[in-house]
């Protein structure tokens, strides 16, 4: 059997009436557990979902299942024969609904192929509209008003202060091998005698990073003897 | 025909030679300083000239308006010319979407949807760009949701005089098969005051 296809469908509604023109179903008088056993197995075989269209998809599974149930459900005695509304009765209405605008569209398309006869002179390239409108622009303007507008512009013009930034000219690792030939002969550097020598902040901030860095790669160790002590930078002599 | 209409015969067929949209009174009017001429009775001289000259154009009424186009037999020449067919060409999705919204104007994108059964935004965004429906205002109620309605240039590209041109649905479900719809639904859509009249 022909294999059915949910992308082919524009929707539940589309391939229900599908289902109906293939078996030529009464609209009116829908076989529902065989038309929702085709269109579960449908939907259930699709390999792609778009997750776009597949909610719409089980939603209508559900509808389609619960007006079975209805079917199914004996009708109470004390029910009026006439108050009864066929349970398919809003699918159906639905169906017939969208069947006509589905009808609707394919004679939109049949117009637009029999326009598509007919060549208009819509194609006029508008060459000349640029020149134009700028005739128009500068109409009963004269050049001490454009100066003076040009004037105005340049005053109001937004100020750009200007920030220049450099390059610092030095690095970590330059600063690390000047912090390691300040070390005395004893291996120890003072932390005050090491400021001393610092010009500015971007100096402070690149020798505190060095410091940190040499911590990490265990070269030297920082040593505070007493509260608010001095510091010392001890090398960590390569012989141990 | 006196000097003056004959004047004026010329002067709306130049207009309509270079017009880019199809020409309407209200064009006319703006163009005559003072006593503009009755553009419908104008083409009808014009129409009656063109049929018994014969020539490869003819005016058509599209969108309120008068527009000057080949006759379809040489369409397949200027498509040559051109390197293009006139077609426009819609998705079905596109296409169920615009004729909800030709038949139901104003509508608003959950009446477009309940009558589909699927989510039509992205279809409509597209309709939008193309320009074939338009923004017409927002709905009363819940979320006050915007409206939908044609344009001028949906009814040229379907060929349309004016949007109560579209075929009535019923006359469509008679065309396509004999089963006869509940009364409710062969409602006449386009009766008095239900279309938003053109220019």
């Amino acid at each position: 059997m022909y294999k059915v296809q949910l992308e082919q469908f524009e929707g539940p509604l589309d391939l229900l009436l599908y289902f109906i023109k293939r078996d030529e179903l009464d609209i009116y008088d829908i076989p529902i557990s065989q038309i929702t056993a085709d269109y579960m197995e449908t939907i259930q075989t699709s390999k792609e979902v778009n997750i776009g269209t597949a909610g719409e998809f089980i939603h209508m599974a559900a509808t389609l299942m619960r007006i079975k149930s209805k079917m199914l459900l004996p009708l109470s005695s004390h029910d009026e024969e006439d108050d009864i509304e066929d349970p398919r009765l809003p699918l159906v209405r639905q169906l017939l609904d969208y069947k006509r605008y589905k009808e609707a569209a394919q004679s939109l398309d049949s117009m637009a192929e029999n326009r598509s006869h007919y060549f208009t002179r819509g194609n006029i390239k508008d060459i000349s509209s640029v020149e134009e409108e700028a005739a128009v622009f500068v109409r009963n303007v004269s050049l001490f008003d454009i100066a003076t507008y040009f004037k105005t512009a340049m005053d109001n013009k937004p100020v750009i202060s200007r920030y220049e930034l450099h390059r610092e000219p030095m690095s970590i690792d330059d600063q690390k091998a000047k912090l390691l030939a300040f070390v005395d002969g004893d291996g120890i550097l003072r932390f005050s005698s090491l400021i001393e020598r610092l010009r500015d902040k971007v100096e402070i901030v690149i020798t505190f990073l060095a410091i940190l860095d040499l911590i990490r790669e265990e070269k030297i160790l920082l040593i505070q003897n007493e509260l608010f002590g001095e510091i010392e930078i001890q090398l960590i002599s390569e012989k141990n | 025909m006196s000097i003056v209409e004959q004047e004026e015969l010329f002067i709306i067929e130049a207009l309509l030679f270079a017009s880019p949209h199809p020409l309407t009174q209200k064009h006319v009017n703006q163009i005559f300083e003072n006593d503009p001429p009755k553009l419908a009775s104008v083409i009808e001289k014009l129409k009656e000239k063109y049929n018994s000259e014969n020539h490869a154009f003819e005016i058509q009424t599209i969108a309120g308006g008068y527009q000057l186009n080949s006759r379809p037999e040489y369409d397949i020449w200027i498509r040559r010319l051109l390197n293009k067919s006139g077609k426009l060409y819609l998705s079905t999705a596109a296409l169920e979407s615009l004729a909800v919204i030709a038949y139901k104007q104003p509508a608003n994108r959950f009446e477009i949807e309940s009558i589909r059964g699927v989510d039509c935004s992205g279809v409509l965004k597209t309709l939008l760009n193309k320009n074939l429906i338009c923004i017409k205002g927002r709905d009363e109620g819940p979320g006050r949701p915007l409206l939908y309605g044609t344009t001028d240039d949906f009814l040229e590209a379907f060929g349309l005089g004016k949007i109560s041109e579209i075929p009535k649905l019923k006359e469509i479900a008679d065309l396509t098969d004999d089963e006869e719809l509940p009364n409710e639904m062969q409602v006449d859509i386009f009766s008095e005051g239900a279309v938003p009249e053109g220019d």
